[in-house]
Formats: C-alpha cells, structure tokens, sequence
C-alpha cells in the first residue's frame, strides 16, 4: 500500500488481517506494536462476518427482533490512533448495530478470550468494551495483544472420497415409523453392495438430523429422511441416492419428493510449520 | 425456566472444535448464568453430539461465557456428513436447557 497498490490481493489469510493491514499503513503502527495489533485485529474481527454485527445471524422473533433483514446493512468502523473504533452502518440500511449483536460477533469463532491468535499478533479480547453511543453505534474499546506465534497454520487439503446423498419425505400419522423403516431398508441394502463404506449417516429431517440426542417426544407431521455415506469412488457413491429413490416403488407407503446428490470430498487437515518456512513475494499486476 | 429466556447465543466453528458464547440479556444475571450453565451441563445438554471435553471461559465485563467444544463437528465441515456441517444450530439447542432460577 506504500508503494501505491489500489488493490491488494491475497491467498490465504487470517480474517482479521485483511482489516489490520490498511490500519497499520494508516497509522504508521509498528509491526511489534502488539496491543495496537491487539485492538485492531478486535475491530476486524467483528467487521469480517460483514452482516453478522448488523442483525445478521442474529435475528429470533419476540426474544431479539431486527428490523430490515431483507436490506441488511454492512458495518463500517471509524478508527482512531489509539485503536478504539465506533462501530456503524450505512444510514437507511435494516438490520441494527447493538451491544447485544457486537458482543455475539465478538465471541465467535473464538476459543479461549484471552488468546486469539493471529498470524500478526495473539490478541487479547477479554478486556473489551462495548458502548452503544446512539442508534447503530456502537463504540469499542480495550483489547490488547502479545507477541506474535513463531509457527503458522498450514491447512492442507486432501481427497477423501465422495459422498451420496438421498433424501424422500413421510407425512401424515405414522410418518416417524415410515421415515425409520425407509431407513432400516437402505441400511441394509447399503451393506449389501460389497463396497466400503466410509462414513454412513442415517437420519429424519424434523426429527434427530440437527439434535442428535432427540429422542421424538413431539412427533412431527412429516419427516425427511436422509442417508448419507461417504465412499471411495464416484460410482459407489451413486448407489446412496439410487436406493433411496427406490423407496418410491419399493419402500414404506407414501414416500415423496426423493432428491439425490453427489459431491468429491477435500477434506482438510490443519497443521502449524516454522514461519520462517514461509517467506511471502508481492507481485505487481497492471503497473505502468 | 430455560436458558432463552435469560441468554443469548451464537455457534462458531473451527475444525472439529465449535464454540458457543452464552450471553446474559442483563447483566445482573450473569452471576446466575456463572453458577448454572457450568461445563459439564452444557456437555451433558448435548450430549451424544460432543465427543471430547468441554471447556467455559467467563467473560464478566460482557455478562458471557464462552463455551469450547471438542469433537463437536463429525470431524468439522470439510469431511462431517452432518446436515449441519458447521454447527450453526448448537447454540440454539442449547436454549432450551433448565434453569433453576431460586437461590
């Protein structure tokens, strides 16, 4: 940005740094500065969800309503040396800036409060407070930072097979039973393929596909049931979504709407290397 | 009375690990919050769905906790078979837990 980018892209980076970066060209911070880096890695934390400071993923009505979804607004924050910012919105934009949404989005994704590390700094989001200091704005101040991890994260992607995919829905009385013996068939015809099967996951849409520990006490008026199984070839994983649609001829009575899906698996695998492994090159694209 | 009517929520995930923030509406019962909602209910609360230890963080200044969950993820989003790859739901399930609000 010194030398005069308008633009900058980057591969991989950690979220926040996309925000810390043009504070520290601003404010001429030092690169050792870590409470600095501290506090500006806390507002570009709750700036890099974009929507999810302003109402976003936040919404619940009659316990936490916002207004405007559908014209949701993005956050902007107006930053000062010291690295305290007041949080906004575009006028006229639904959705709202709270103590109550820039307190979710500061704890998301987070683990221990004390320690969000970053590839620019471990910053410290335990000491930060929020002021709402009118409609949509809120002021954020404390944070701080320690010193920079010597390892980076490496995350490597990896091919792990195909997953297929079925789905058909049961309504009506009895739709739980029916949905769990559309189950116990595909089960077993599933096992009977002579292929491996990786990963197999059985479940009711509207029953126990979210809540793994729900145990129906309400029955539902319909169900969707859903198999999933990841295998080692596309072809294997084909069968998941064939014998889930064979459940219309050959299944318990009234299934409907079948779907079936295929997708390759990269799974990712995360690691830490030596950041002096890692040695970062600028290149220029549209220079004159 | 349940967690919703005291708390808010929010799920985030990474890798296999997700985490839960558990936010006091008002802060006078944050306290409450600190003495019920502990580590080993939230583990117990949802149950089959955690494979490993749960960890609480408390953050007073903001009337939170915030929860860590270990192998919460089937293996998290790249590789779970789960409708809900990330665990966006978690938290919300977590409402309905009990509260036991006499002192």
């Amino acid at each position: 940005m010194e030398q005069g980018a308008d633009i900058v892209l980057t591969g991989r980076a950690a979220d926040p740094s996309l925000f810390l970066a043009p504070l520290v060209h601003e404010f001429g911070w030092s690169w050792n500065d870590w409470d600095s880096l501290g506090r500006g890695t806390v507002i570009g934390h709750l700036l890099e969800c974009a929507g999810q400071i302003t109402g976003g993923y936040f919404a619940d009505p009659g316990v936490k309503d916002i207004e405007g979804l559908a014209d949701l607004g993005f956050p902007f924050a107006d930053v000062d040396r010291e690295g305290a910012a007041v949080l906004s919105k575009v006028a006229g934009t639904g959705g709202a800036i709270t103590l109550a949404t820039c307190k979710e989005q500061l704890l998301y994704e987070l683990h221990d409060p004390t320690q969000y590390i970053t590839p620019d700094v471990v910053a410290d989001f335990s000491k930060v407070r929020f002021e709402q200091l009118a409609r949509d704005a809120v002021k954020v101040s404390g944070g701080g930072g320690r010193a920079k991890p010597e390892r980076l994260k490496v995350s490597v992607g990896y091919k792990e097979g195909f997953v297929g995919e079925g789905q058909i829905s049961y309504a009506g009385p009895g739709a739980v039973e029916r949905g769990r013996l559309a189950l116990a068939i595909v089960k077993q015809r599933l096992a009977r393929l002579g292929r491996e099967i990786l990963d197999l996951r059985l479940e009711l849409i509207g029953l126990d596909s979210i809540d793994g520990n729900a145990n129906g006490a309400q029955a539902p008026r319909e169900v969707r049931v859903r198999v999933a199984a990841r295998m080692q070839t596309q072809e294997g994983a084909a069968l998941v979504g064939r014998e889930v649609e064979a459940l219309y001829t050959n299944g318990p009575a009234g299934g409907g709407g079948a779907t079936q899906s295929i997708k390759p698996v990269i799974a990712v695998v995360s690691t830490l290397v030596d950041r002096a492994q890692v040695r970062p090159t600028l290149h220029w694209e549209g220079v004159e | 009375m349940i967690l919703r009517d005291l708390a808010h929520t929010r799920s985030g995930d990474k890798g296999d690990t997700s985490n839960i923030s558990v936010i006091a509406f008002r802060q006078e019962n944050y306290e409450l919050l600190r003495k019920e909602v502990t580590a080993e209910r939230v583990k117990k609360a949802l149950g089959a769905m955690v494979l490993g230890a749960v960890e609480r963080y408390e953050l007073p200044e903001l009337g939170a906790l915030n929860f860590v969950l270990h192998r919460a993820l089937a293996g998290g989003v790249t590789r779970s078979l789960a409708l809900d790859i990330h665990g966006k739901c978690l938290g919300s399930l977590l409402l309905s837990m009990e509260i036991n609000s006499s002192p």
